[in-house]
Formats: structure tokens, sequence, C-alpha cells
């Protein structure tokens, strides 16, 4: 089937096998890999990306679904040279640590900030819930968070 | 690592356009209301439907609105939708507490009101709430369109008496009374990303005299189909909210719990989680009675 949809603020339209979640796309047949693969059943979060808005599985999302909606990566939040704030912030904090789980922190991290820009602690921790970071270095991603200047 | 099996994929526009699809007979299919059970039991190959229609592009199924005496929320409103919703937090404010509870976040996202009920787990966080403020759910398929309380739907653990061209439109509730206080309570193993252990969800109303006018009680996750447990709601009406009458009431609860469900070797913590949980969130609801 013919999907059209946003990828990271360019229209694309692809030819994809409809049995293919958002993930499988984006890493195989986009070569976008780095949204990560972890669980495959929307429990460990490091496959989150944003569509229209607000953070979702992409393990759990059917490509069809995607069809005529927004969906931003990992790979769309640098523009090339300077990086997204909430990506420095990550650095300054030392808020990564083997970096699996990094793509889908940030891209969680960013979904509350774009909503939120100035997040309680509680607030961030709400948001990063569904984020597992198995170095368990939550304090600096915490931290790296209430410090982005957005 | 998951990788789905092969299904073909539609996504009808309109409730006609679902319809239409399902009169063409004869199709092995899913719905997909939100995909975070379904695409699970997809990959682990629980499920190999020919089909996966996503009933998420029908605009109808979205609506979430005010009807003058009553809610209508449509099946596919996601949990995020319900907690963002002015109109649920005041209407009907246990439901906030329930949706809260649900995943986290990107479950939230996906995850339908719809999807919830038609799954049927009986950890599922919505069904108790609803069920205590007697929701009904409004059904169609090709040939007829009905509607039944929602406590009625249920046959078994991840059964209900949906036939498979069956589609939950809508869920329905009156809105809460004044003087009314509802609470929802949720035990899990952990904090985050918990499936109920156990539940329980709560509404109390209170006459001008300030005793129970109104009451309805419903456990969650501890009966294989989930139901209110009116032997307690009859003791509560007609008394002045206290600790007594609510442990008492929570004492009933534990009986009739384990009545249902024997004796396992989970009884010696849930019998006596579920009679606090009970009282807890009886104390609690009395509170916001006022």
């Amino acid at each position: 089937m013919r999907i059209k949809f946003i990828l990271n603020n360019k229209e694309i339209q692809i030819t994809s096998d409809p049995s293919k979640t958002l993930l499988e796309v984006l890493r195989t047949d986009l070569g976008l890999t780095g949204t990560k693969y972890g669980c495959g059943v929307g429990e460990c979060g490091t496959c989150t990306v944003i569509v229209d808005g607000r953070a979702v599985s992409s393990c759990l999302t059917l490509i069809g679904s995607v069809e005529g909606k927004r969906v931003e990566t990992i790979e769309g939040l640098s523009d090339g040279e300077s990086l997204h704030p909430v990506q420095e912030s990550f650095i300054k904090n030392g808020a990564v640590q083997c970096g699996y789980c990094t793509p889908g922190m940030v891209m969680s991290a960013k979904a509350l900030l774009d909503r939120n820009r100035n997040p309680t602690e509680e607030e961030i921790k709400e948001a990063i819930a569904g984020n597992l970071c198995r170095c368990t270095g939550y304090n600096q991603i915490i931290k790296a968070i209430k410090e982005t200047e957005y | 690592m998951y990788l789905l099996p092969t299904f073909k994929y539609l996504a009808p526009s309109s409730l006609e356009g679902f319809l239409k699809l399902l009169d063409k007979g004869g199709k092995d299919f899913k719905l997909l209301a939100g995909g975070t059970d379904l695409i699970i039991n997809l990959k682990k190959e629980e499920i190999h439907p020919e089909y996966v229609i996503d009933i998420t592009k029908i605009p109808d199924l979205k609506i979430l609105r005010d009807a003058g005496d009553k809610i209508i929320i449509g099946s596919t409103v996601t949990y995020s939708d319900l907690l963002e919703s002015p109109l649920v937090s005041k209407e009907a404010p246990f439901l906030i507490e329930a949706a809260f509870t649900v995943g986290a976040v990107q479950i939230r996202n996906s995850g339908t009101l719809g999807g919830n009920i038609a799954n049927a787990s009986p950890a599922a966080d919505m069904i108790p709430p609803l069920i205590a403020l007697g929701a009904k759910v409004r059904i169609i398929n090709p040939e007829q369109e009905r509607e039944i309380p929602l406590e009625e739907l249920f046959l078994g653990p991840y059964k209900t008496k949906l036939s498979p061209v069956d589609l939950i439109t809508e869920i329905s509730f009156a809105k809460i009374p004044p003087r009314t206080g509802t609470c929802f309570l949720k035990v899990g193993r952990r904090n985050a990303l918990a499936i109920s252990r156990l539940s329980v969800a709560v509404t109390l109303t209170l006459n001008n005299q300030g005793k129970i006018q109104a009451a309805s009680l419903v456990p969650g996750a501890v009966t294989p189909v989930p139901k209110r447990i009116r032997k307690a709601e009859d003791l509560l009406c007609g008394n002045t909210p206290g600790k007594d009458l609510f442990e008492q009431a929570a004492k009933i609860v534990s009986e009739e719990v384990v009545a249902i469900t024997g004796i396992r070797y989970s009884t010696v913590y849930k019998e006596p989680v579920l009679f606090n949980l009970v009282k807890r969130s009886l104390l609690l609801a009395a509170e916001r009675c006022k």
C-alpha cells in the first residue's frame, strides 16, 4: 500500500507492506536507525517517536495508521550542524551512558517540553515513566530535561 | 525480535464505510482501536486475522461531548484525550484517576476507551469506574444498532457478548448528581506502567441530611467479570458516612469477592488489601462529596 505522511518536516510517500510497524519502516526501509528496537511490546520506550505532537511507541504503531500524520524521530531534531536544546542539555548533564534508551528519552522529553516549557520534576518523571534506562542514570536525565533551555 | 504476521489493512474513514466493509461479509478480521493490546497479540501470534480494520480514522468515534444530562464518549477516544478533558474532570473525576494509572504516556496516547472495554481484560482500569457510573455502550453491526449496560457486556476474562461484526461506537453515562464523590484506587506491582493487581471504583451521593442516598462500588481485577457489589452498596445507603460503616462495607466486598473466586493462593494477600482499598476509597469519596 502507498502511505503519505510528514516525516521530520518533509512530506514523504512510501510503498509498504501494511503488516509493518512504523518502527520497522523507519529502521529497515528508510534507514533511520536512531529509533531503537527494545522490547517490541510497548514497555521499554526506546522506540518512542512523536506522532501529531504526542509520544507513542513506534513498535505498536502500524505504518498505515500514520497516513496523513506528522511523524518526528530523533533524526529530525538536529538541523545537521546545531543540536536540539534537549540534546545539548543531555550532553551537558552527562545524561547518556550506554545510549540505547537515549533517543526515546529525548523524544519523550521533547514531547513534554513542546506542551509544557517549565515542567516540574514530577511532570518530568511522569513523562519518562515509559522509558526504561537500565544503566539507571535517571537523575542525570531528569536534570537534563529540567535544565533544557527551550 | 517480534515481527508482525502478514495481514491486509483497511482503514475506513466513516461508519458507513466500516459497515459496508463488513457487509461484504466473510472476512476474518480484527479491529484496531489503539493497538496497545492488538499489535502485541498479533506479534505473539495469538491471533491470525486476514484483515486488520483500523477504526481510528473514523471521526464519529472520536467525539467527547456534553449531551445535557449525560456525557457521550466515542470508542476511539484515547486515555490522554480523557485526561485533557475538562468535561470528564468535572462530571466523572474518577475516570481521570483511572486513566492516569494506565500504562505510561506512550500507551495513554494510543490506547482507547473502546479498546480497553472490548479487550475485556479483568485488569482493565476504565471498566470499574464506568460500571460504577452505570455506563452504557452503543454497539452497531450491519444489521442493527443497540445499547446495553456495560455491566452486562462481559462473559468472562477477555470474553464479551460482542459478536465478530459488532463495533462499540460510544460509551455514555449520566452526569454525577450534586453532592457526589467519586474515587478510583489501584494497586499494581510497581508505580509506573503497572497492570492492576487490584483496583476499586466508588461513587457516593449524599442527601440533604448528609446521609448516603446512593452508592456504587466496583472492585477491579479480582473477579472474572467486573461487577457492582450491591450487598455492600445496600449497606451504605441510608446511613451516615463514617469509618465504621465503610469498614463494614469493605468487609462485605472482601467476602463477596472471595465467595466469587474461592480461596486461592493469593487470597491471603488480596483479601486485606481489598478491604483497605475499599475503605480508603470510600473515605476519599465521602470527603469529596462536600
